[in-house]
């Protein structure tokens, strides 16, 4: 834009529009869309433009953030092509029913526990819970157990207590 | 055993991890094995989850087994249970008041898988006689 080829900016300003609005960074489409009609009434620029790039930082940064501390979906581990992936639904089930033998200080726990693991297994950002878990049923001390489960289960999005 | 788990539900009392997990290692294969590593925690698990039989020991910190029987007994939901005290070698001297206290017996350490899987059974057996004459 600074080169004096501002029209040539207005598709990239415009798909950037689109994308933000469907991801819900409404500051970020509101000035793509301001920058867009001054690029087409060719009027001044500077100002929207500054405004987006604030915007968009602003974004950048949030989901930089958010991505570090969120983990990524269970369904979405496709570790490979035969594999398809660990069913939310059964990892859902299995942490369930753990929570309820642990309450019970039910060593089938154990059991559990290991067909939990080996749905788990691979996924990133949760080996040591897992390993923490299995630690305290191993001691055992049940109550060790129920806390670390509590924790995978916040890190995995899963109710215990539906 | 009128309930949904096909297994005896037998539930291991000691203040030793060490304890539990070794009678774990000899009952899980033939049993659902629960524990608990004291006394009250025992009488809540025995009052809740339908317990078939009770290895119970007997010096542990805070309430003793004997007074965990003692309460087993007294109450009308638990005192079906059969209780068998463990105890370690040479201290029978308190049998006479376990049995009095209404345990069904005595199982001696070092522990033999063998022993325990035989005494457990033979409990069994007799509790499930006894509740069908009820």
């Amino acid at each position: 834009m600074e080169q004096g080829r501002s029209s040539e900016a207005r598709v990239p300003t415009h798909t950037l529009k689109g994308e933000a609005g469907s991801v819900a960074a409404r500051e970020v489409a509101r000035s793509a869309y301001s920058l867009e009609k001054a690029i087409l009434s060719a009027s001044d620029w500077s100002q929207p433009l500054l405004e987006l790039e604030r915007h968009l930082e602003m974004v950048l940064d949030g989901s930089g953030r958010l991505t570090k501390i969120t983990p990524e979906p269970v369904e979405a581990h496709n570790r490979s092509a035969d594999d398809p992936g660990v069913p939310i639904v059964r990892v859902d089930s299995l942490m369930q029913r753990l929570s309820r033998l642990l309450n019970q200080n039910n060593m089938a726990a154990y059991e559990c526990f290991h067909e939990l693991n080996s749905q788990l297994e691979g996924i990133p950002g949760i080996r040591g819970d897992l390993q923490s878990l299995a630690k305290s049923l191993e001691t055992p001390e049940f109550d060790r157990a129920r806390d670390a489960l509590d924790t995978l289960a916040g890190l995995l999005d899963i109710d215990l207590n539906p | 055993m009128n309930r949904a788990h096909q297994r005896p539900r037998i539930l291991v009392v000691d203040d030793s991890p060490g304890i539990i997990q070794m009678l774990a290692g000899i009952l899980r294969p033939r049993y659902e094995v629960l524990f608990a590593t004291d006394g009250p925690r025992a009488l809540a698990l025995a009052e809740q989850e339908e317990i078939d039989l009770i290895l119970l020991d007997i010096i542990m910190p805070g309430m003793d087994g004997y007074e965990v029987c003692r309460r087993l007994k007294v109450q009308e939901s638990t005192s079906h249970i059969p209780v068998l005290f463990i105890t370690g070698a040479g201290e029978l001297d308190g049998e006479e008041t376990g049995l009095a206290l209404g345990a069904a017996d005595y199982i001696e350490k070092p522990l033999r898988p063998a022993i325990v899987h035989a005494r457990i059974e033979t409990h069994l057996e007799l509790e499930a006689l006894r509740s069908q004459n009820r």
